[in-house]
């Protein structure tokens, strides 16, 4: 099946540039990792959906404030709806469809295209049918494969995983690691009902340390499954480990070689993963990572006393 | 048919990055990433495109206590796993030139 058949009418008209109908005029900044994300062309309600959406990481601009140097730039379209197609989405699990060029990457998705072109900085756009019930899904998609891409090229990763955190901030955060099925909600649960704060269950990002020798940071992402809170602004934490887990009948870690680790921040890269023309610089990245964060394995029952293992750890 | 004279090269969606005697390969095809141990990460760096799976039994020869007719076994089972992982791909040979034809009197 060819880009984007299984989303898209006529995927061949798919638009060759950030060009069309502006939803209206309501422009909004988005407080994410390396941002600002600056997206212009929502209609009132889409403005007042993202604001629900991200709360305190969403602010309102003026329609004509211009933005900053270096704010990752977004214009959202108005798409008839006769161009998505209806998919029956039952018994299924929602994955995009991608198009990767060296300077450009194409979307599609349920009720979405969009394309991020580098020219040389990054700028998105985004065309959508829908400015409902539907809209904050789908402008959320958008972000997250922007936001991934935007850390990719500043050294630092979106990581598919479970956040969870020691408080206060300086105290750090762990990183749970694992395919679709691992335990990562699961996990987040147990460490929510033990007093620890669960940043996402999904996606979280990874940056490097802001010095020589130091760790790096764990970032909140507003990107969450079931679990994490998405509209308030959070600290970066140094990272106080690196965990591939696995459920099993008792505790246990052990430990996970430099490469095993890659292989993982590989896998759990969501989006630029797959992109032929970004491989190199993605293992460059995360080759960097995994010896500043080597990995373990972690074994956790349903106990919930994995924690007394992990406490002890720090990088 | 592989053979000891057989030259491989890493296939161009295969990107490989080692850490610490391991290898980890990122196929761009299939965005299947794997990690190899160091032995295959050994191997995999011999496949450069020059060397024939004779030359790379003579190196791990010098490295490895095993007799000879195991290890080209091995070697030549190894390479023909990755040939199907899509990891390597055969080279042509270099054309044989043909002496030349002696002077006439």
């Amino acid at each position: 099946m060819s880009f984007g058949e299984r989303f898209l009418t006529f995927p061949d008209l798919f638009p060759a540039r950030r060009a069309g109908e502006p939803w209206g005029e309501r422009q909004v900044s988005l407080d994410l990792p390396r941002g600002p994300y600056r997206v212009a062309g929502l209609s009132d309600r889409q403005a007042e959906a993202a604001g629900e959406r991200f709360g305190a990481l969403c602010r309102e601009e003026g329609p004509h404030t211009e933005a900053a140097g270096d704010a990752v730039r977004g214009l959202l379209f108005r798409a008839p709806a006769s161009d998505f197609r209806a998919v029956d989405t039952r018994g299924w699990e929602y994955a995009m469809d991608f198009e990767h060029g060296e300077s450009s990457v194409r979307l599609a998705g349920l009720h979405l295209m969009a394309r991020l072109d580098w020219a040389p900085a990054l700028s998105g756009a985004l065309w959508t049918s829908e400015e409902g019930p539907l809209f904050p899904g789908i402008f959320e998609n958008f972000l997250r494969v922007q936001v991934a891409y935007r850390l990719l090229a500043l050294g630092g990763v979106v990581l598919h995983s479970a956040g969870i955190a020691e408080e206060p901030p300086g105290k750090g955060a762990f990183l749970f690691l694992g395919p679709s099925g691992a335990g990562k909600t699961t996990l987040s649960r147990l460490s929510e009902a033990c007093g620890r704060t669960v940043l996402s269950d999904d996606m979280n990002a990874l940056l490097p340390g802001p010095g020589p020798g130091e760790p790096p940071r764990v970032v909140k992402l507003p990107f969450t499954g079931d679990l994490g809170e998405r509209r308030e602004a959070h600290p970066p934490r140094p990272l106080r480990g690196l965990l591939r887990i696995e459920k099993g009948p008792a505790d246990a870690l052990r430990p996970l070689s430099s490469a095993a680790t890659l292989a993982l921040l590989v896998a759990c890269s969501p989006f630029v993963n797959a992109d032929p023309h970004r491989q190199d610089l993605l293992l460059g990245v995360l080759s960097g990572l995994a010896r500043a964060a080597p990995a373990r394995v972690l074994t956790f029952s349903l106990a919930g006393g994995f924690w007394d293992i992990l406490t002890p750890i720090s990088l | 048919m592989i053979s000891l004279a057989t030259v491989f090269r890493r296939t161009s969606s295969v990107r490989f990055r080692v850490l610490d005697d391991e290898a980890v390969v990122l196929n761009q095809g299939s965005a299947e990433v794997l990690v190899l141990d160091p032995v295959a990460t050994r191997i995999l760096s011999l496949a450069d495109g020059v060397a024939p799976v004779s030359r790379w039994a003579q190196v791990l020869l010098a490295e490895y206590d095993v007799p000879t007719a195991v290890l080209e076994r091995d070697l030549l089972d190894f390479a023909e796993e990755l040939v199907r992982e899509g990891l390597l791909e055969s080279v042509a040979p270099a054309p044989v030139s043909e002496p030349a034809p002696e002077a006439r009197p």
